[in-house]
């Protein structure tokens, strides 16, 4: 029995762009104390020709696996599988439809009061705690990666640093080849208070983390709506499709309680 | 997102390790997957080895005697300073109060191995040269004291073992130091039978804190501690080269005004308490994590029992690849405790063990988790050691 309560809200916009290839989506949350809560924010990437299709497909398809599959008692597990499903789904359409596109994913699964997370790409996972913000997940570009294989010297330190592709993907939702997805082992204990923002790079691009800090004290849930509005008041040229799917978690309170009795 | 490079394919040399590999186990508790299956052969070449502690250049040049000589007289230096350390820090233990603040504490390791062979100098890089005294792991009491807002604190037990295989190290705590270069803290659990695991990571942290010291403090955080764990990746397999087989974990943290940046190799921990609760900062690099992945995925099938703890990445693992490493700085908040710890620690104390000691001072704090590792007197008990950096 869970002794905190999940608010969720999802904002969207598609910035200059004339397609939004952006896509979020969760499970009920009033099935939060029954069977937990999976949320999921996703970036298309693709070009016109599929860039929606690939991220309307990792939320579907990860909210149809974590609805259908049996219980899996590790939330980590679960996330996992769920995504793994997303993905099989996505590598079909790419090979069937001959197509050239992915999509980041940045899922939690919520169980208990405790959280798995999961990320691929370059989208970003906060968690807003005690008022500070702490990123949770890595973005997985090549930049990172060459970094490193500089630092580590099997990569020249010049090639990585002027290599024009520093900002691309090592890792997506249709990568065939099996990289690591960033991800918890042990899922996170929640605490009354905490917000979990799942943001695209078109919000993360254009605020700092300092404003998104500030954005998301904002009470309950009403910082998706204020990160949104923030990122179209800086006008940025050529802005990308922005989306923030925002949880706060909540001590049940008597009256939430109560709520809920009468409900049923 | 980048989408016209979005789809760009790795070149091959700079990918990633995919698969898992069942690469080392930890500890000696899981001898049939051990780092070196060939480990008894060579430890005879290491007692042997490092029975003279003396500068070993992979690379001789002409010209080295004097380099030699003063080399062998800092290391004679150090190890001295090393054994009071070990005496100071025995009697410490055993509730001898921590004497007062003193002006400037000196950069100190954890239970610095005594007979470690030091790398030798390496070729056109002034940040390898061998240890300055002050960067030798002197030890005096003015842990606990609070500068720039930031208090520390560190305990280690050898539990059960033959040998202290945890190291630890953090930088200089004077104000000076942390305006510039900010706070380094970082701990490391050696791999390997006999002395190796303790010459692992006694020597990376020793290494790490010197070189901290030296540093471009201009360049931003993430780099500076990405360039320290490179160049102590480069410790271990030099120390490999000569014959040895061992390995560490690193966990580290630096904090400058900005916040906090972290890197990790292996399966030691960071974790944050804030508003109460811990959370865990770094993923670590297990197979049971890896093959359960790659089971999901249809590339692989889960790896079941002991082997499920086996290592996959840590600093002398030839071809590392992974590293766990933040980019950008996490603002700390008053009231913020970063944990560092060896499986020592977390695999005997649960996470509300550790959250009650929560709100004492990080000295206390570390003493106080460390007494409670003893007393649990779990047969096997493997060294724990714990950092904790707390801001006010």
């Amino acid at each position: 029995m869970s002794r905190l309560r999940v608010r969720l809200k999802g904002c969207m916009d598609p910035g200059s762009r004339s397609a939004q290839q952006d896509d979020w989506g969760a499970s009920d949350v009033a099935l939060y104390d029954a069977h937990g809560l999976l949320a999921v924010l996703s970036d298309g990437m693709g070009g016109m020709e599929a860039g929606d299709r690939f991220s309307k497909l990792a939320v579907a398809e990860m909210l149809r696996a974590f609805e259908e599959s049996p219980e899996e008692p590790d939330p980590c597990l679960a996330l996992l599988k769920a995504y793994a499903a997303a993905r099989e789904e996505a590598l079909k359409l790419c090979r069937s439809e001959n197509l050239d596109g992915g999509a980041t994913v940045v899922a939690v699964l919520l169980r208990e009061d405790r959280m798995a997370f999961l990320s691929v790409g370059d989208s970003r996972m906060y968690l807003l705690r005690g008022g500070g913000l702490i990123q949770l997940n890595r973005e997985q570009t090549l930049g990172v990666t060459l970094d490193e294989g500089a630092a580590l010297g099997f990569v020249f330190r010049e090639e990585a640093e002027r290599n024009v592709h520093r900002a691309s993907m090592t890792n997506h939702l249709c990568q065939a080849e099996d990289r690591p997805c960033d991800r918890n082992l042990q899922p996170l204990v929640l605490v009354p208070g905490d917000r979990i923002a799942l943001v695209s790079d078109g919000v993360s691009g254009t605020l700092s983390d300092q404003e998104l800090e500030l954005l998301l004290n904002e009470p309950g849930i009403s910082g998706a709506e204020a990160v949104i509005r923030a990122v179209k008041e800086k006008n940025k040229p050529r802005q990308d499709n922005m989306s923030i799917l925002l949880l706060a978690v909540e001590e049940k309170t008597a009256e939430n309680l109560q709520e809920r009795e009468e409900a049923k | 997102m980048n989408e016209e490079n979005a789809m760009l394919t790795l070149p091959e040399e700079v990918l990633p390790t995919a698969g898992a590999e069942p690469l080392a186990a930890q500890e000696t508790d899981a001898p049939e997957e051990t780092v070196a299956p060939e480990e008894s052969a060579q430890s005879e070449v290491v007692a042997e080895v490092t029975a003279q502690p003396g500068p070993v250049d992979p690379e001789p040049r002409s010209g080295l005697n004097p380099l030699l000589i003063v080399a062998f007289a800092v290391i004679v230096v150090a190890a001295v300073i090393a054994v009071i350390a070990g005496v100071l820090r025995r009697r410490r233990r055993d509730n001898e109060a921590p004497s007062g603040p003193v002006p400037t504490e000196p950069i100190r390791t954890g239970e610095e191995p005594k007979n470690v062979r030091k790398p030798g100098p390496r070729r056109m890089d002034p940040m390898q040269r061998m240890p300055t005294t002050a960067a030798a792991g002197a030890q005096n009491g003015s842990s606990g004291s609070v500068v720039e807002g930031y208090s520390f604190g560190y305990a280690q037990t050898i539990g059960k073992r033959e040998n202290q295989e945890d190291s630890y190290c953090i930088s200089r705590p004077d104000a000076e130091t942390m305006r510039t270069r900010g706070l380094l803290a970082a701990v490391a659990d050696g791999i390997g039978g006999l002395n190796n695991g303790q010459v692992a990571s006694g020597t990376v942290m020793h290494n790490m804190a010197m070189r901290f010291d030296q540093q471009n403090p201009e360049r931003p955080a993430a780099d500076r501690l990405l360039e320290l764990a490179a160049a102590g990746q480069e410790d271990v397999l030099r120390i490999n080269r000569q014959g040895d087989h061992c390995g560490t974990t690193l966990v580290s943290v630096l904090i400058t005004t900005e916040g906090a940046v972290l890197l990790s190799v292996g399966d030691s921990r960071i974790a944050l308490f804030r508003a109460g609760a811990l959370i865990q900062l770094n993923r670590e690099h297990v197979l049971g994590r890896e093959s359960d992945e790659a089971a999901a995925l249809g590339a692989g099938a889960s790896v079941e029992g002991r082997r499920r703890g086996a290592i996959t990445a840590y600093l002398g693992r030839e071809n590392l690849r992974q590293m766990d490493r933040t980019l950008r700085p996490m603002r700390l908040m008053p009231g913020d405790r970063l944990l560092l710890m060896t499986d020592g620690v977390f695999n005997t104390l649960s996470d509300e063990e550790i959250l009650h000691q929560m709100d004492r001072p990080p000295q206390e704090a570390a003493d106080a988790l460390i007494a409670m590792v003893d007393e649990k007197q779990i047969p096997h008990q493997d060294n724990a050691t714990i950092v904790i950096v707390g801001l006010d």
